[in-house]
């Protein structure tokens, strides 16, 4: 790492990237002789004590934590640096007034986790190689990029990577193991040599954190389900080292049974046991009667609720909201909440999870910590009931996010503020695959575009293929639609610039899965326009596109990506020009694509203008038809018009065959049109390499 | 007759571009369970609604909660394929339905 005049003027990313998964290499059978193993060594999992020091200045000192997450899959790691503060005595031989700096001590190892001062928060360090399962030699190569956190801005900078040959040695005095401590120079990319850094095991833990409850009288404490689950048992998953404080039992109400979001605050400042959260990582939970914001519960410390602007200190939560006596609510229906354990219990690290910079699922299966209550009510399938069904961890998602988000990002009080700041789902933030990501032996994924060049302002159509090579049947989703939100992806300029795309609508029933059988694949298109960083296709030249696939095996997160290349020419001439601006810079258009419909004005507008242009017209005109085809409000289906769309000329992925397809034999396949529109379809299967289900619903036309 | 609720049930989208509405979901869907799901805040700003509940207070009001687990009221003036939402700043923000 540079350690001077570092350029902070050009922030590129919001929030830093996570950690790969750093997937192990394949071991050569031959060196695994007994006598060797006598030898080896491994990397422990846990965190680090780490301290960089600068090589041009000894002053420069960092102090921080790097977090080993070992895993089925491989490693994941990251890390955060703390400037270390100097501090001026007098120099005794020196002339009175001169001042000599000292740095302050450093982190004692004997500790744990160190908790550093907030605001010396500098770097956060995405490890991007490490020590996968052991070693023969005495040493390993670290690599790690560097994000430049800058507090006023609340934006990092990817300052490069560095490397650094890390070998063992034996542990200074105060480190609870002598041999998981290492030591080596870190160099820039160009191999110079920048500074030293040292890291010594210190915990089995990633994180540490300590949530202090205070209570009314008549509230009760929740430490944990009834059954066995307590705080300790769900931050064991994310590997953060939890003290759990009951401290006040008889908090005065100010104002009664409810409480504003004002009082809460006010009481967290008037009541806590510290305020001091530099030296450890304080979440406040308050148990009152009522809410007055709310029912269950509330991360209130936040927007109008933080009226000290030190985000994310404390949340809150109700024992006596009455539960509605509905069906829905199972096992606990009628009940007061507080004497519900289990819901009351999760309630109160759901609250916390939202002071820990978490955010609520964007899909409605999963009944983890952070989805909200009446869903996972309403998820139970009997013979289960709620609160049966409440899963007792956090999404995988939220684990990866709490083990490797930026410190300042999770730890309370902070100057990133829930939502304000930081927000779902993270976007900005380049993120790497998730380390519970696993790619499935056998899987294969085909990407090709339907055409190779695009003019500029047409959609660009994508086939993909799933395959599967391997002798064992797979589950992979039914649907790979888009819309079943399976598939997500990015567009990639020649200018470097990515822009994301994901359904618009989230289409709920689509999380079933179906068996591949080896050999055997399944086929869908995609149509692309916009996504949520506005037109995919901006300007002219080469666009990589990125297509990826996941999908959930039994709380698996599966992930398989892969891309093509296509072009995107030139305006042709004014007509052209002028369409393709229209189209680039109206969002509803996409919407038109999704839905159809009348009543998107804006959207219908740009279409007809691209209509009108020879060079769009065949791009769009699938679009239009299929929006005219379908029956809106009280107007009926027009065959007619889709008739006169749909020529040999018409440019139609697969799905989009099948679609109309579909249409025809929905809404209209006695009419003449319909016909005329059928045998143009008839046509193009023959030209396109479709699936065997698409060709059978054509010819059956 | 359609009861108020009914009315809301489906897919929205927010029409309106105001800075004080860039907090709100582009997209909301309002379900018969009593649950919405919200997307398209923009970045580094309040997203409003992500997943959560809803209910219809009575004909001017609705409640709706938010990522923090707060719950809202909302006024609003409903038609057949729109409706305005005022916020508590006096925000009004339009909503059109397309699904």
């Amino acid at each position: 790492m540079e350690i001077k005049n570092l350029d902070y003027q050009n922030p590129k990313v919001f929030l830093p990237p996570l950690p790969d998964v750093i997937s192990p290499e394949p071991i050569n059978e031959s060196i695994l002789k007994p006598d060797l193993w006598a030898n080896f060594k491994s990397l422990r999992c846990g965190c680090y004590l780490i301290k960089l020091t600068s090589n041009i200045n000894p002053l420069l000192v960092y102090d921080g934590t790097i977090r080993v997450e070992c895993h089925s899959n491989g490693l994941s790691a990251s890390g955060d640096l703390y400037r270390r503060s100097i501090i001026f005595y007098p120099q005794i031989s020196s002339f009175k007034g001169k001042f000599a700096p000292f740095l302050t001590p450093a982190p004692n190892p004997k500790h744990g986790i160190p908790i550093l001062p907030r605001n010396r928060y500098r770097y956060y360090l995405r490890v991007t190689k490490i020590l996968e399962w052991f070693t023969f030699s005495n040493s390993f190569i670290l690599s790690f990029e560097v994000f430049r956190f800058k507090t006023s801005s609340k934006t990092w900078t990817n300052e490069g990577t560095f490397t650094a040959q890390m070998s063992w040695t034996t542990a200074p005095a105060g480190y609870p193991s002598k041999s998981d401590y290492l030591e080596g120079d870190v160099k820039t990319a160009g191999g110079k040599v920048v500074g030293r850094l040292t890291m010594g095991w210190v915990s089995s833990y990633l994180r540490r954190a300590t949530i202090e409850i205070d209570r009314v009288s008549v509230s009760e404490s929740p430490l944990n389900n009834g059954a066995g689950i307590n705080w300790q048992t769900i931050y064991d998953q994310v590997g953060w080292q939890i003290t759990v404080i009951e401290s006040n039992t008889n908090v005065t109400e100010p104002s009664g049974e409810g409480w504003s979001d004002a009082e809460l605050h006010q009481t967290m400042l008037n009541w806590r046991d510290s305020a001091d959260l530099d030296s450890q990582w304080l979440y406040h939970l308050l148990c009152v009667r009522l809410l007055d914001s709310t029912e269950r519960g509330i991360m209130y410390d936040c927007y109008g609720g933080d009226s000290n602007n030190i985000p994310r200190e404390g949340a809150a939560i109700a024992s006596h909201w009455m539960i509605p006596n509905t069906n829905k609510w199972g096992l606990v229906k009628g009940m007061r909440f507080g004497a519900a354990s289990a819901p009351y219990f999760r309630t109160a690290v759901h609250e916390i999870g939202h002071a820990q910079m978490m955010f609520h699922p964007s899909a409605t299966t999963g009944n983890h910590i952070m989805q909200v209550t009446p869903q996972i009510a309403e998820n139970a399938v009997p013979p289960q009931q709620f609160p049966d069904n409440i899963e007792w961890a956090f999404s995988p998602d939220d684990q990866r996010l709490l083990r490797h988000l930026p410190d300042v990002v999770v730890r309370p009080g902070t100057v990133l503020k829930f939502g304000t700041d930081v927000a779902p789902p993270y976007t900005g933030i380049p993120l790497s695959p998730l380390d519970l990501a696993a790619e499935v032996e056998g899987l294969q994924l085909h990407v090709t575009p339907l055409l190779e060049t695009v003019p500029i302002g047409a959609p660009v159509r994508i086939n993909f293929k799933l395959l599967n090579t391997s002798t064992l049947p797979i589950p992979v989703p039914k649907r790979l639609s888009i819309k079943t939100g399976h598939v997500t992806g990015k567009v990639i300029d020649s200018s470097g610039t990515e822009r994301t795309f994901s359904t618009i609508i989230r289409y709920l029933d689509d999380a079933e899965l179906q068996m591949l059988e080896p050999a055997s694949s399944i086929n869908d298109s995609l149509t692309l326009l916009r996504g949520i960083d506005g037109s995919l296709f901006q300007s002219p030249g080469i666009h990589n596109i990125v297509i990826t696939l996941s999908w959930d095996i039994n709380g698996y997160l599966v992930q398989l990506s892969g891309n093509t290349t296509i072009m995107i020419t030139p305006p042709i001439d004014v007509e052209h020009s002028k369409a393709a601006l229209k189209v680039i810079t109206t969002p509803d258009i996409l919407l038109i694509l999704v839905l159809g419909g009348d009543h998107l004005t804006d959207g219908i507008d740009a279409l007809q203008v691209a209509l009108k242009s020879p060079i769009l017209r065949p791009h769009f005109a699938y679009i239009e038809a299929k929006r005219v085809a379908q029956r809106f409000g009280k107007r009926k289906p027009n065959f007619k018009a889709a008739s006169e769309l749909i020529t040999d000329d018409t440019i139609m992925s697969p799905a989009e065959i099948k679609k109309l397809a579909k249409l025809i034999n929905k809404e209209g396949a006695d009419s003449s049109f319909a016909k005329t529109i059928a045998n143009s379809l008839k046509r193009k299967i023959k030209t396109l390499d479709v699936s065997e289900d698409v060709k059978k619903m054509v010819e059956a036309l | 007759m359609i009861s108020q609720k009914e009315r809301f049930l489906g897919l929205w989208k927010k029409q309106t571009d105001l800075p004080c509405s860039q907090i709100y979901p582009i997209f909301i869907e309002f379900h018969s369970n009593g649950l919405h799901y919200s997307t398209g805040a923009k970045v580094g700003l309040l997203s409003a609604c992500d997943t959560g509940s809803w209910e219809i207070i009575n004909s001017r009001q609705i409640k709706i909660s938010t990522i923090s687990d707060t719950i809202l009221a909302y006024k609003y003036l409903l038609s057949d394929d729109e409706f305005t939402f005022i916020d508590s700043q006096g925000c009004e923000f339009l909503y059109q339905k397309v699904q």
